[in-house]
C-alpha cells in the first residue's frame, strides 16, 4: 500500500493517469507466471482444505471473541480506507502539495504501521500484558488528530 | 528460517498480498484526475477504492469455500489471473469500463486470502509435512 500511493503520482507524470493502474495490474500477470511454475508440483501446494459447511462457519462467526475482532477490523479498516483513499485528495487541494506529494505523504503512514505491526507483536510479550498494548493503541489518534488543524 | 522451496512459496505469497495492497489503494492518489477525467463525483471516484473492498467482504466467505472446492493451486491462480485484468485499466474508455475490472480485484482478492491460510499452515506451522523447521 505504501509503495502503490508513492509510487501512482510519479507514474502518472510518464503519461496517462491510468497508467499505474496497468503497471499495477501487471504484475498480476508476472505473478500468475511464477505461481504457475512454483504451483506446478501437486505436492508443493498440498491438498485442498477440507470443506466447511455454512452451519459451522455460522457458528464459529457468532462466537465473542471472532465478533469482538471483526468488529475491531472493521473498525480500523474503515478509518483506514477513507484516510487513505481521500488524505492525498486533501493535501492536493486544501494543502496545496502536488499528488505525487501528496501520496508519499500518505504512504508515510503505511510505512510507519510496518513498524507499528511489528511492535504491536513484540510489546506484548515485552509488557506482558496483551490487554494494557491493546488499550493504549487508540492514543496513537491524537498526535494522528493534529494533521487536520489549520495549515 | 526459509529454506528451499518454503522460501518460493513465501516469495509468492508476498508477492499476492503486495500486488494486493498495490492495487487496492494505488488508484488513491489519483481520484482527484478521476475525477475530472471522467466528470465523475467525488462519491463515484470513491468507488474505485470501495468496490474492491465490498466485493472482497461479500466473497470472503464464499470465497473460502470455493478454495476448499477448487484447491489452492487453482484458487492462488484465479485470483491471480483476475488481479492482472487490471492491467487493461489504460484501456478503459470510461467510468462504468473501469467499475468490472475493480470488481475482479476484489473477486481476487477474496480468492488469495482463503487461499494464503492452508498454504502458511501446511509450509510454516512447525507440525506441517513440508516445515521449514525441524
Amino acid at each position: 500500500m505504501t509503495v502503490s500511493v508513492v509510487s501512482a503520482g510519479p507514474l502518472t507524470q510518464l503519461g496517462d493517469w491510468k497508467l499505474p493502474l496497468t503497471v499495477f495490474g501487471a504484475l498480476g500477470i508476472l505473478g500468475g507466471v511464477v505461481w504457475l511454475w512454483a504451483g506446478r508440483d501437486s505436492s508443493a501446494v498440498g491438498a485442498a482444505p477440507s470443506p466447511i459447511s455454512l452451519r459451522r462457519i455460522v457458528s464459529v462467526v457468532r462466537t465473542r471473541p471472532v465478533l469482538l475482532l471483526v468488529a475491531a477490523d472493521a473498525g480500523i479498516l474503515v478509518q483506514y480506507a477513507g484516510q487513505t483513499s481521500w488524505l492525498p485528495s486533501f493535501y492536493n487541494e486544501q494543502r496545496g502539495l502536488s499528488l505525487a506529494e501528496a501520496g508519499f505523504v500518505t504512504g508515510v503512514l503505511s510505512f510507519v504501521g510496518i513498524f507499528a505491526v511489528l511492535t504491536g507483536g513484540a510489546l506484548p510479550l515485552r509488557v506482558g500484558s496483551a490487554r494494557l498494548e491493546r488499550s493504549s493503541r487508540p492514543l496513537g489518534c491524537v498526535p494522528g488528530s493534529a494533521g487536520w488543524g489549520p495549515s | 528460517m526459509l529454506t528451499g522451496y518454503s522460501g518460493v512459496i513465501a516469495i509468492v505469497l508476498l508477492m499476492a498480498h503486495l500486488m494486493r495492497g498495490l492495487n487496492m489503494f494505488g488508484v488513491a492518489p489519483l481520484l482527484p484526475l478521476v475525477v475530472e477525467d471522467f466528470g465523475i463525483t467525488r462519491a463515484a471516484a470513491g468507488l474505485l477504492v470501495s468496490l474492491p473492498m465490498l466485493v472482497a467482504a461479500a466473497f470472503g466467505i464464499p470465497g473460502g469455500m470455493l478454495v476448499a472446492r477448487i484447491g489452492v493451486r487453482r484458487a492462488l491462480l484465479l485470483g491471480w489471473v483476475a488481479m492482472a485484468l487490471l492491467t487493461l485499466s489504460l484501456l478503459a474508455p470510461d467510468f462504468y469500463s473501469m467499475l468490472p475490472l475493480r470488481l475482479a480485484l476484489g473477486f481476487g482478492f477474496a480468492l488469495i486470502v482463503p487461499a494464503t491460510g492452508p498454504l502458511l499452515m501446511d509450509w510454516f506451522s512447525p507440525r506441517g509435512p513440508w516445515s521449514s523447521t525441524p
